[in-house]
Order: structure tokens, then sequence, then C-alpha cells
């Protein structure tokens, strides 16, 4: 799970603020370690959802792959816990 | 922004989709989509009620398959000749050759010529096409045209037009083979009715040809129906999405290619934005391929589901269907194959506006009528010069002039009149063709009788579809067909259920093979099904699973949450436990889901072109051609449908008369036997009806002692009262009240009185509401039904009082009172819903008089009847031979040189002889090899079995002198059963005659089967199969020992040398009753209640046969074997149970009301005898019957609670016992044991004896 060459070297997903365009639905920003990142594009998204027969196992999640700053992030929002979380950066 | 899903999978896709239809309609209607597709996986089961739903929701209705394809592209990657089977060897041809033309490629369906169903069609040998097939397409299209020629029947003489030799041809096939060698999804939407039909052929050639599971649509099929059709290439497992996935877009950009070629503009690229981590990826991909072969691309969502919270139902129905509990084993990741917005399509695909709006546009040019509306009749052959009216015309008065004599102008005016209908409405071919069916019976002796409606019209009688005569009891042929609606007469036929066979073979044969097929039915969820696909869903043990889903009732499984709460057997059930909590509420939403499709009971689709112009089809268990469509859909397409049922009174009644015939040489006319014999009604009026049609039931047995039937029409009235509609309505109450003169017979108005004096002012048949209808406000009779059929339907108050208004308005106007035509207004408003078909009734009042004319007067070839044609009825096959005892009837045992296959008659009608048949592990070899061996003929005595025909013997011979069994040995050796039959036929008795004991024969057996190899000729005189292992070298050998198969010489006196086991014990009566129940499933020696009749007096019961001479309000005790337990209905939310007990004098019922059934109930699980305390009920209101007040099982009661684990043997499987779960007996909680023990007494647990 925690592949650091993966995850471009995040160890585990860390918590991040995130500034949400809600007009189109994206991400426009994000700070992460204290840093503010400005969302140049979406690239892909995706939902996670399953495990519902069971409270432990649930998962109900969205992922956006947004290029900042010239890297590529993978930004989750978990809507269990409504928080969102850095998974990975990538190059 | 317009948009509309083309690939949609509704709950009919069987496990891979879960959209309830109407809710998946309302929701795109009110998402604002203008039209809506169904894309069902393999066929079109959901599509006439999908088409329905659109149309009444006014969007409009596209219809689709997603169907799976041959591979377009073979393993070298060019795309394959069409035509060409996976697998399938080709050496002439040379392999792939990619600009193959598609016209010379061999298509063989639908066949040119010969027989149908087609050669391709016959499993994976059909998979060898033969090359004769015609070349293009037109002369093709031409071919399917044209009638088959050559022999209409095909080679095996088959009735449903292919027979299992098909499926057992398809199961030789390795698995991998019948799963098509890798089949791709492809979805196809119809443009047009064209289209439909194209569609229809293209499935019906799918399942046909390749009865694997899935079914295989061949590309040739594809190339010749293409033309109306537009394809999109589907999901991942589609072939160009599948080889992109895999790695080889060349592949994917061949296959694309091959079905470019195929549906040329119409064929579009589909992009599905799953949101799936590669979704993105993928897209890509499939636009630039699009973009390469200049395809157009079309975006859909693949919805499986209405909204995102039905993705969990989803989910459980791809694990039932993949039988592996959840994480979906499809791995599906979200829950994102809802009915999405077009806002939200627009949003997955905004940069790809072209995919987006040729969603629309596809729909656009969708434009399908299924012409809903059109009937439309097989094709009837015609004399020259007639036309089919002017031969129904002559038929009907030539069948008049046979029944009514003399011919009256009544009958003559009320004919014509009909006919004139029947001309009008166009039926008169349909009418033909029914006549031509049931003639074709009459010809061949089958015994059938109409039922239903069709008994309303006189033209039916004349005809003799039906036999109760329609003026005499007042039917009214508007009931049947209403000039006013043009609706497709339904007619229903019972057929001796013996013979149904040859007037099914008829059907195929008068009508083509490929025009008639059977309805198929729905199976859908019930609770306890629900309850067990969840929790396999939830990776539940089998055992966890049983126990959860055993004891729900089987009800809505909408109801499940309800049930927990109110059902007494389900108060301790572990459901009430929360953990189940979400088990049980998604049962509750896969209430009603599709679960399999099934093949109608009798229901055939007759129709005038070759059926897979309208309708898919595809193969039944059993090797029958089914539609995909069950009967209301074949019902709203137009289509013929006619119940060919089958009804195992007919066939008892058949065998009665038959023995009657060769006994007496008296000729019975079953139907024509008079109406008025006092015999009968005398034998109704007892209740002793045990084996009635119709009548036999504990409630109908009850109902008789109320009712007190006195003539034809006191019968058609018993069988219409006790039914759910009247019950409901309270009907027999004031009934029977009234005919006894306790309350007064009053009718709100004068002019009802003759409409109801026979059913004294009560509201019974539906053809009594039309009658007052049209007698108090004037209206035609036609009209008068329009209102019945308009109240017979669930409708709001306000609708009700509009009718009421407009009633009680044209009724006034008429002068009757306004007060007078409220209250038969309230009155039809009351019993319109809950009449019942007198016609129905009346028919089957006819054959119910038929069979208590014979058990009045010839009990012996009744009873014969009943116990040779089981399982039917009410009872089980024990209680009717204990009536029969009752009856009078000597009860003969089996005795190998006596019985018969099946019962026979002694005596000169005084006796009945156990037949063979009823010997546990007996076969039909082994019974004829019995027979036929003694050479005495027996067997042609009449004792036909239920369907057994009559072949001569294997070994012996049947036209030589006598020759019956000498000894144990001699027996064996000469019929060369197994010796589990021999085995049982000691046990039972049937060597007592030959004068040696059973107890010694018994240890014998072994011994005379000890030197026998299991050999394939002994398997073919009826040994048990499995035990026999064929080889060249004992077939050889049984050869040359035709005579003495496979036994040693010298055994062969065996049981003359051992006379030295006369030191064995003799079974007590007790032991040989156990063994009767146990091997017979009968009592042939004693009753069972018969070993504790001592003790079970000194708890003072009454016995049953003395119950009416009680007081009515005396206090009962009463011990008998529980027979049967109904719970008819729940009035009023208090069930009410009925029990039938029965000891050694006769039956008796006990009534257990609601208080006493949560107290008792579970006594009736449990316990086979049972102990009853209660009340008696013995007047002409009440009729006889005892009311409960408590229950207990009559074991615990004489307190020997050891029967429970009584010897190995004593567990019975009484033959005929199917666990019956339809009709009045659903709802029932109860099922009846099927293990037997004896109520045993141990001396020093006797109570008379304990101090």
């Amino acid at each position: 799970m925690c592949n650091a060459k993966r995850t471009g070297g995040l160890h585990r997903p860390e918590p991040v603020a995130v500034v949400w365009d809600e007009r189109r639905r994206r991400p426009s920003a994000f700070i992460w370690r204290g840093r503010r990142y400005r969302v140049a594009r979406t690239l892909e998204l995706w939902i996670v959802e399953t495990g519902w027969w069971n409270d432990e196992t649930r998962v109900s999640r969205s992922y956006s792959r947004v290029e900042a700053e010239g890297r590529l992030f993978d930004l989750c929002y978990d809507r269990l816990t409504k928080t969102w979380s850095l998974e990975r950066a990538l190059n | 922004m317009s948009f509309v899903h083309l690939h949609l999978h509704t709950n009919f896709s069987f496990g891979d989709g879960a959209c309830r239809i109407d809710e998946v309609v309302s929701r795109a209607a009110e998402l604002g989509m203008p039209a809506l597709a169904v894309t069902d996986h393999e066929g079109l089961y959901g599509a006439v009620r999908f088409y329905q739903a659109c149309k009444a929701a006014g969007i409009k209705p596209i219809v689709g398959v997603e169907l799976t394809v041959e591979p377009a592209v073979g393993r070298d990657g060019r795309p394959r000749p069409w035509g060409q089977v996976p697998g399938a060897a080709q050496p002439a041809r040379p392999a792939g050759s990619p600009e193959a033309p598609p016209a010379a490629a061999p298509v063989t369906w639908p066949p040119p010529t010969g027989a149908w169903p087609p050669a391709a069609w016959k499993g994976a040998e059909g998979a060898m096409r033969s090359e004769g097939g015609p070349e293009g397409r037109r002369s093709q299209t031409e071919a399917a045209e044209r009638p088959p020629e050559g022999p209409l029947v095909p080679a095996a003489p088959d009735p449903y037009g292919g027979g299992i030799a098909h499926l057992k041809g398809a199961a030789t096939v390795p698995p991998a083979a019948a799963r098509g060698a890798g089949g791709h999804h492809l979805v196809l939407l119809a443009r047009d009715y064209a289209g439909w039909s194209d569609l229809c052929r293209i499935i019906s050639a799918a399942h046909l040809e390749h009865p694997g599971e899935p079914p295989l649509a061949r590309l040739a099929t594809l190339a010749e129906y293409s033309g109306h059709l537009v394809a999109l290439s589907a999901c991942r497992r589609g072939e160009v999405w599948s080889r992109l996935l895999a790695g080889d877009p060349k592949g994917a950009r061949a296959a694309a290619s091959v079905f470019r070629d195929i549906f040329g503009r119409d064929f579009f690229i589909e992009l599905q934005h799953e949101l799936l981590p590669d979704s993105g990826a993928q897209l890509r991909a499939l636009d630039l391929l699009a973009h390469e072969l200049r395809l157009p691309t079309v975006a859909t969502n693949d919805v499986h589901y209405t909204v995102k919270d039905d993705a969990p139902l989803h989910d459980v129905l791809a694990a039932e269907a993949a039988n592996q509990p959840l994480p979906n084993p499809l791995g599906r990741k979200n829950a994102e194959l809802y009915l999405k917005s077009p806002a939200q399509m627009w949003r997955l695909f905004g940069r790809r506006p072209e995919a987006f709006h040729a969603a629309a546009a596809i729909a656009e040019r969708c434009d399908l009528d299924l012409g809903l509306g059109r009937l439309l009749f097989p094709a009837y052959p015609l004399p020259v010069g007639e036309t089919a009216f002017s031969l129904l015309w002559k038929r009907c008065f030539a069948g008049a002039e046979q029944r009514y004599r003399p011919l009256t102008a009544e009958v003559t005016a009320r004919l014509e009149r009909e006919l004139r209908v029947v001309e009008e409405l166009g039926f008169a071919e349909y009418f033909l063709a029914v006549h031509d069916i049931v003639e074709f019976a009459r010809s061949r002796g089958v015994y059938y009788s109409g039922r239903g409606s069709a008994g309303n019209s006189i033209v039916s009688y004349v005809l003799r579809v039906t036999d109760a005569d329609p003026i005499e009891h007042g039917l009214l042929f508007e009931r049947f067909l209403n000039p006013a609606r043009r609706e497709m007469p339904d007619v229903d036929i019972d057929f001796c259920s013996a013979r149904r066979d040859e007037v099914i073979q008829y059907i195929y044969e008068r009508f083509g093979h490929d025009k008639v097929a059977m309805v198929a039915t729905v199976n859908t969820v019930r609770a306890p099904s629900a309850v067990r696909i969840v929790s396999r869903a939830f990776g539940f043990t089998p055992d966890e699973t049983n126990q959860l889903s055993r004891k729900v009732p089987w009800g809505s499984a909408a109801k499940l949450g309800e049930m927990m709460d109110e059902r007494p057997e389900l108060a301790g059930h572990e459901f009430q436990q929360p953990h189940y909590r979400r088990l049980v509420h998604l049962g509750e939403r896969l209430a009603g889901y599709p679960m399999h499709l099934g093949t109608h009971l009798g229901g055939f689709i007759l129709s005038r072109d070759p059926l897979t112009d309208r309708v898919p089809l595809q193969w039944a268990a059993k090797g029958v051609v089914v539609a995909q469509f069950d009967k209301d859909d074949v019902e709203t397409l137009g289509l013929v449908k006619m119940d060919i049922l089958a009804l195992k009174m007919h066939s008892a009644i058949a065998e009665a008369v038959r023995r009657i015939e060769a006994r007496t040489g008296e000729h019975v006319e079953a139907w024509e036997l008079p109406r008025d014999d006092p015999a009968v009604y005398e034998l109704i009026r007892s209740a002793r009806t045990v084996g009635l049609f119709q009548l036999e039931s504990s409630g109908q047995r009850n109902l008789a002692t109320r009712l007190q039937q006195r003539d034809f029409e006191d019968v058609i009235a018993a069988i219409s009262l006790f039914r759910p509609g009247p019950l409901q309505a309270d009907m027999i109450a004031p009934f029977i009240r009234r005919r006894h003169g306790l309350e007064p017979v009053v009718v709100p108005h004068p002019d009802m009185e003759p409409a109801l004096r026979r059913t004294y002012g009560v509201i019974v048949y539906q053809e009594q509401v039309i009658e007052v209808a049209a007698k108090i406000a004037g209206f035609s009779l036609a009209e008068a039904d329009l209102l019945r059929r308009t109240m017979t339907h669930e409708r709001s108050m306000e609708e009700m009082d509009e009718i009421g208004r407009t009633f009680v308005e044209k009724a006034v106007a008429r002068g009757v009172a306004r007060s007078a035509a409220e209250e038969v207004f309230r009155q039809l408003r009351g019993f319109a819903a809950y009449g019942f078909n007198k016609a129905h009734a009346a028919c089957f009042a006819i054959v119910c008089n038929a069979s208590a004319w014979l058990k009045a007067h010839y009990p012996a070839e009744f009873y014969c009847g009943l116990l040779n044609n089981q399982p039917m009825g009410f009872y089980s096959p024990r209680v009717v031979l204990n009536d029969a005892r009752r009856w009078g009837l000597e009860v003969l045992p089996v005795d190998v040189n006596r019985s018969g296959e099946w019962f026979e008659v002694e005596s000169d009608g005084t006796a009945l002889r156990v037949g063979l048949a009823y010997v546990k592990e007996m076969s039909g070899a082994a019974r004829r090899a019995i027979v036929g061996g003694r050479g005495d003929g027996q067997d042609a005595a009449g004792g036909e079995g239920p369907s057994a025909p009559l072949v001569p013997a294997a070994p012996g011979d049947p036209s030589g002198p006598p020759r019956p069994y000498r000894s144990l040995a001699d027996f064996v050796a000469r019929t060369g059963v197994s010796r589990e039959i021999a085995e049982n036929l000691v046990r039972v008795g049937a060597f007592d005659a030959l004068g040696v004991r059973r107890e010694e024969l018994l240890p014998q057996v072994p011994l005379l089967y000890a030197g026998t190899r299991p050999t394939g000729r002994r398997r073919g005189a009826g040994a048990a199969a499995g035990t026999a292992k064929r080889s060249p070298a004992s077939s050889r050998e049984t050869a040359a020992s035709a005579v003495h198969p496979g036994l040693d010489q010298p055994r062969l006196v065996l049981d003359e040398q051992l006379g030295a086991l006369d030191f064995l014990p003799s079974w007590t009566l007790e032991q040989r009753v156990r063994a009767e129940l146990e091997f017979l499933g009968l009592n042939v020696s004693a009753h069972p209640l018969r070993f504790v009749r001592d003790q079970v007096c000194t708890l003072g019961v009454t016995p049953f046969a003395q119950l009416s001479q009680v007081k009515h309000g005396r206090h009962v005790r009463l011990a008998g074997v529980l027979e049967r337990a109904q719970m008819p209905w729940i009035r009023s939310g208090h069930r009410t149970m009925f029990l039938t007990l029965e000891d050694e004098t006769e039956l008796a019922q006990v009534v257990v009301f609601n208080d006493v059934y949560l107290t008792y109930g579970r006594v009736l699980k449990s316990a086979i005898y049972l102990y009853v305390e209660g009340e008696l009920q013995n007047d002409e209101e009440h009729g006889l019957a005892v009311v409960a007040h408590r229950i207990a099982d009559l074991l615990a009661v004489l307190g020997r609670a050891g029967g429970r684990g009584a010897p190995a043997g004593a567990a019975t499987q009484a033959p005929g016992r199917t666990s019956e779960r339809s009709g009045a007996l659903a709802g029932a909680p109860y099922h009846r044991p099927d293990a037997w023990e004896l109520p045993e007494v141990h001396p020093q647990t006797r109570p008379g004896r304990t101090g």
C-alpha cells in the first residue's frame, strides 16, 4: 500500500486542504505541507465505492488526478469521513 | 441538452441488472428524457413490459438486446469469414481471408427447407452446418417465407419439435466450447418493427443453435438480419473493447471493421465513462480507434440500476448469478452504473460532444411500433369455396343439432347472435382451430373438458369445447366475448394428463412446428428465495442459509419485515436480531424480481407466421422450445395463446370408464351422465367426497354438510362459493342462512329476483353482476360486462362513486327508486370483484358429477383410477385407500402372482388389489417383467398406468399359458429384478401366498443375489440403476443366460432347501403395517391408530364416524393422523386454519382460529398424530367441524415421547407426496410430514399399567 515509489515519495496519504470550485465541480487548489498548489487542470476522475455490506469494509471515495505546479497529484475525497487527502504525488 | 440511455439492463437480465422496469422508466421520464432503451442480456424478456411502461410514461421505448456474438476476429488477428463456427474444422476453405464476401458464406438460418427445427439447432452437432444453404440475402429471405417442405415432424417423434436429444448433444460438448470459445457482447437496437423481427430471429437462432450458456449469435445471422438494427460495440466484454484491454489494438480494429461491414453506418463505438481509474485512458483508446476507422461514437452508461442506492441490489444479484459471495465477483469498484441525468452525462462526455449527441440522434431514428391491439390468429386451412365464417357456421349448426334435440328457436337465435359477434370480431378462424384440436382429442378418445369463461358461449358448447349448456344454466356470452372489447378470447382446456402429449404432438403437426411454441413463466423472488439470495451473497454457509430461509413463509418478499413482526412461527426467528436487518432490508427490495424463466404448464402460442418473426424463442428444460414472453406479454402482442392443461382427474375417470367396460360391458359416457342421479347428491351430502373432483377438500366437505346439495345448480354453487373471492366477501354465511330459512331472502328491487333466485339473493356469480346491472340500470349485457370489469379493478373511492352516480341516475331514469338503486349498487360494488365465473364452475361441475357418479356406482373402478393416477387431488394415496376401505371395498395385499402393475379390481368389483407400482424402488421395467413373466395376461386387463404404454415385458411370454411364480428363487430367476425390489416385495407380503413366511424369505434374498453380478441385462429388467455397469463381457453373458440371469443354478431351489428358519418369530401386525407404510406408503393390514386404540379410548375421544351424532356445541376430544393443514385465507387479519385428521373410522375437520393457532401452532410442525380438544359444530349453519381449543401431540399425551428415535426402518416416504405449495396452501407454514412412524406402545409406559 505504502509503496513510496508508486506514491511519489508519499509514505501514507496525507491530509490536505482543498479549494473546491463548485461551478466546475473540480478542485481548484490545495494546500499540502504548508504550500499552496494551484490546480492547472484535472486529468482524470474516478470513484471507489464498495464494501457496503459491512461497516468495516465500506469505502466511498472520489479521486481527482490533477496537474499542479507541473506535477501530478492524486487527491482523494473520502465521502464517509468527509475529508480530503493526498494519495500520491507523482514525478 | 437531450440525452438518451441506449444501454440499460433491467432485472430481466437475470443476475446482471437490477432496474425495476416501472421505476427506471418513470425516472427517465422524470429526468426529461424523450426515450429510453432496454438492452437485457440475451433476450427480450422484459421488452414488452418495458414498451408498455414507456408508452404509459409518455416516452419513446427503444428495444434492444445485449447479445453474445461469436468472435469477429480469429486467433490470427484477422477477421473471420462469417458463418464459420469457432472450433469447427474448416479444411476446405482458406482460413480467414478478410476479403471473403459475406454472401459467399454458408448461412443456414432460417432453414431453407426440410424439417423444423433445422438441423442447425440440434445442439452442438448443429455446429457442423450443411454447406447447401442458399446464396445471398435475398434468396434466404424468400426461403424463410416459404413454408418448410418435407416432413413436418422432426426425425424423432417428439411433440416439442426438437426433444431432449439436443440438450444431451450439447452436454457432450466441453464447457469451453459451449461457452462460445469466448463470445463477445454486442448491443443491438431495433429501429422499427422489422428490426424487432430481426432481433427475434437473431436471438432465437443464437439460443436454439447454441443451447449452451450463454447462447451465441453467429456473424452470418447478424449479417442477414442487420438491415433494421443499430449496433453498439458494448462494454468491456464487447469484442472491440476487450481486445484493447488485452493489448491487441490491431484485433480491436479488425473486429470493429467486421461490424462496420455488417452494420455499415449503423455501427457505433460505445463510450462508457464508468469513473474507474482507467476510464480516461480507455476512452482515449476507443476514441482513437473510432477516429482511425472513421466510426461514429456514442456515449452510454451501461445502466444496471435506477439510482445509486440500488447498486447493492445489483451486487447481490451478480453474486447470486456467479454463485459466489460478495465482494462482487465481477470486481465492481464503484456504483456509477445508474441512470444518470443528461447533465451528469454531459459532465462525463462534455469533451466528446459528438458521442453525447449521438445517443439522442440514434434514439431519434428508432421508432418501434409493436402494433399492440391487433390480434394475430393462427391460419386455419379451409376447403375450397368456404370462408372461415361459413365453415364455422356449418360446424356450429351441425353441432347444435346433436346437442339440442329438438333444436329450438331460442337455441338458433342465440347461436346466430354469438356467431355474428364472432364474425364481427374476426374470431372465426380461432374457433375453428380450437374445434380442430378438441375434435382430434375426441376422435382419439382422449378425455378433455373446456373450462373458464369459454363455457359462457353456446358456440363452445355446440363445438364440444365445453359441456355445460349455457342456456340451461343462464350463462352469458358477453362474459366470454364482449362485442365492445376486441380482446383475445381465452379458451382453456383440460386434457387427460396421461395422453395430453398426443394432443400436443397433433398441435405441432397441424399448425406447423415453426408456428407453435410454449409460453414462458417468469419465476419471481418470493420471501424465502429473497432470504436465500441475500444470505448466499453475504457468504453464509448453506446450513445457515437454509436455517434462515426455511421458516420464512411463501409470501411476498416485500413483506419480509412485516412477517418478522407478525407471524407467530417467526417469533423466535434469528431475523429478529439486528445483525440481519440489512439482509431483511435487501430481501424486501428484491421482491418480485424475475429469477429465471420457466415453462408454462400448458400455454401454447399458435401463430400464423413463423413465430420467430415476432417472438424470440429459446430452449427450456426438457427440450421444449419456449417463447421469451409470459402469457401476459403474449397476449399484449396479440398472439393466440391456448392453455392445453393436463388434468389427472380426466385420466382417473378415463381409467375407471375403461375398467367398467372391461368388467361389466357397460359403456359410460362420463360427460353425458344424468345430472339428477339421487345417489350422486346423497354421496355429496354425506360429505364422504374423497376423490371427487372439486368437492373433496376439507373446506368443500365442510360446506357440503352445511349446503346439503340437492341438484346440479347446488354443485355449481358449492364450487363457486369455496373460492378466495366469495370467501373474502363472506358470501357463504348469508347463502347458507337464507337457504335454511334462518334469515329472509330479500333483494332491493324485484327486478333482481330472477337473476338471484337460485342464490337466495346473494350475488355469487359474475354473470349475476352483469344481469343485475343490465336489469336495474338498463345497460345492454355488453355494457353491463364493461361495468363489471371496471368495478373488478382496484378503483379509488372517487372513481367508484362516479361509477355509482352514473348507475343510479340511469336506474332512477328507468323508474327505480333512488334508495333501491343505491342499495343495488352498494351490493354490486361489494360483490363485483369477488364473484365467481359461473361458466367455469358449471364446466367443473360436470366433471365433478362424473366423478361422483362413478364413486357412487362403481367405487372399485373409481378408486383404481384415483390410485393409479397419483399424485392428484387433495389427499395422499394412503387416505384414498383407507377411504376405499371405509366405502366397503376389501383391500388385498400385493401378491406377485395376482397384483398388476397398478391397482386392480378383484372379486367382481368388491375388492382392490394393491399394484406393484406402489412398492418402493419399483421401476416400470421391473413391473412389466413381473407381470409379463407370469404369462397370465394380467396387464392387459386395463391396468394401464398413468403414462406407461403397454410394452411386452422382457422375459416370459405373455401369450403362453399362465406360469405363476412358484417360489422366491423362481421369481428372482424369471424376472431378474433388483435385490431391493425383491426385498421390498417380501417385506410387504407379496410372497405370503406362496406358503413361506416373509420372515423366513427375507434372509434368503441376499443369498439369492450373492452369486450375481450386476449386469446390463438386469438393469433393463429393472434393477436399480447405478449398480449396473455395462461391459461387453457381461452383455454376452446375459444373452446366454436369458432364462436365469446371472444366477447360479443350485440356488434356484434355495427356499425349498432352507426350511430351517421356522424358528424366526412372525412379524406382529404392527411390524407389518410399519413395513407397508415404509415400502408402499399405504397401510394395508390395519390403520396406524389401531395400535393405540385402547389407550386412545381411555382419553375419552369420539371416533370421527360418530361425530355427526353428537350434539352441536358439545365439547369433544379427537385423536387422529394429521392428513392436511390448510390456511386458505386470512379474514380481517386473523388466520383460520383447517386441519384434516383421519382416524380408523373417518376423516374429521378441525378449525383452528388465530389465538389457538398462536398458542399451539408449533405442535403442527412436528406431530403426525394429534390430540385435539374443542367444541363440536354440528348444525345446518356451521356444518360438521370441531373448533379446536387445544392441540397436542398425541404421542406426548399418551405418555410416550419415545417415538422420535424410532428404528431406521420406520421412517417412510409415502409415494405421491409432492410438496404442493400452490393455491389454497400458499401461505400455510405447515408441511405435511414425510416420515411415518407408528405410535409406539412400550408396555412399561402404558398408562393403564403404571402405578
